[in-house]
């Protein structure tokens, strides 16, 4: 059997086994949350697009053009309303102030949007979904993010030990044997009403501890995944609730099926079943 | 937990679908949403799921007409130009919610004097 697990699974995993069962083995997905997720990967492309178009040596206006283009067909294409928080012509603006403040990076990246998988001895492998990197004199991973939040010192002490991001961090280690920085690329939306804030970078490094901490919480979750994983119908009872993430962000999607089951009503009105690529 | 036999679930992205509006009321058969005109100003949204919701005509209409110039222009000024314009609509709209909310608690002051 393959096992393949991304930062993003294996946090959820840490944060309740409960809450990865229903989404990451019944495939069970609350549809609230698209506008958010379709926010983020249509930034992540136009933010691609405008990088690609500076790299292919294109005028910066070009390459303005082209990333409000990309952001456009991507926002058109998922066919969402959207929000008071995230929209086209929020999106747009947001776009126009990052490439703005990007015409001349220091380090422009090298690589754009590149998966990178790294097998690991106990048999499963790490998949890392990279948004930019720069490999030159230094090597620097960068990291975009799109919040709601307000950009202060406290939404960024989150990444100093961030699981995803030391994962990201290993597997650059990994294939250039370093890296020396890595750099979160956060993006506020709404912008707040001085638009330079909404745009704002924080470097980050790892010390050998960490990474070494990194191993044993990657193995130690992994090995027991790995065991659960391998029967056909993986038993619910090795997926404990753990009871203090009920409350994040106001309450958990899927507390209502933790709390009367799956014939609860709220399973057929606030959930899809997505399709695997095996099922298609 | 395992799932029921008759477990049958909604197509993905049922709710927050944006459908056009070219006549007076529009039916998207893959989710099964309709969208009726009822006004210049307002549609009646019942979404595949059942849940029926008023929702700005203009807004919709808007977002129509923008994404045609944004997918065929060829400048970064005329970016610009269309950006100013959303940059405008939206601080317009900030300050009508502004302006509303601070009715109510106008409002609800005045009841509370009362009491």
């Amino acid at each position: 059997m393959n096992f393949e697990f991304t930062p993003t699974r294996l946090e959820l995993y840490q944060a309740c086994p409960r809450k990865y069962y229903l989404k990451e083995v019944l495939h069970l997905v609350p549809k609230a949350h698209n506008i958010a997720l379709g926010f983020g990967s249509t930034f992540h492309a136009a933010r691609a697009a405008y990088y690609q178009a500076l790299l292919d040596k294109q005028p910066y206006d070009l390459a303005v053009v082209i990333a409000a283009q990309t952001f456009t067909k991507q926002w058109e294409s998922l066919n969402l309303v959207g929000d008071s928080k995230r929209s086209l012509p929020i999106g747009l603006i947001l776009l126009n102030e990052y490439c703005k403040q990007n015409q001349n990076p220091s380090y422009p990246p090298t690589h754009l949007e590149v998966e990178q998988r790294i097998s690991f001895p106990n048999g499963s492998t790490l998949i890392g979904h990279l948004d930019d990197v720069h490999v030159g004199k230094l090597v620097i991973l960068r990291d975009c993010k799109t919040t709601s939040l307000a950009l202060t010192d406290w939404y960024f002490r989150q990444y100093l030990n961030s699981f995803q991001i030391t994962a990201y961090y290993r597997i650059l280690c990994e294939i250039f044997g370093r890296c020396d920085e890595v750099v979160i690329d956060a993006i506020q939306t709404p912008p707040p009403k001085e638009r330079a804030n909404a745009c704002q970078k924080r470097s980050y490094f790892r010390t050998d501890l960490q990474v070494a901490d990194w191993e044993n919480t990657y193995f130690h979750i992994t090995d027991e995944l790995m065991e659960f994983l391998s029967t056909p119908e993986p038993d619910v009872r090795n997926f404990p609730q753990f009871q203090v993430s009920c409350v994040d962000y106001g309450q958990c999607p899927y507390l209502n099926i933790c709390l009367n089951g799956l014939d609860d009503p709220s399973v057929q009105m606030d959930f899809v079943k997505e399709e695997i690529a095996e099922e298609k | 937990m395992n799932l029921p036999k008759a477990y049958t679930l909604q197509p993905v992205d049922s709710t927050n679908k944006r459908i056009y509006i070219e006549d007076t009321v529009t039916r998207d058969e893959k989710t099964g949403t309709v969208i009726t005109l009822l006004n210049q100003e307002e549609v009646l949204v019942e979404w595949g799921t059942g849940i029926p919701a008023i929702e700005p005509a203009k807004t919709l209409l808007r977002t129509k007409s923008m994404i045609e110039s944004l997918l065929s222009l060829k400048t970064n000024e005329e970016l610009q130009k269309i950006l100013a314009a959303a940059e405008s609509r939206l601080a317009a709209e900030a300050k009508e919610k502004k302006a509303a909310s601070g009715k109510v608690s106008l409002k609800s002051n005045i009841v509370e004097t009362e009491v």
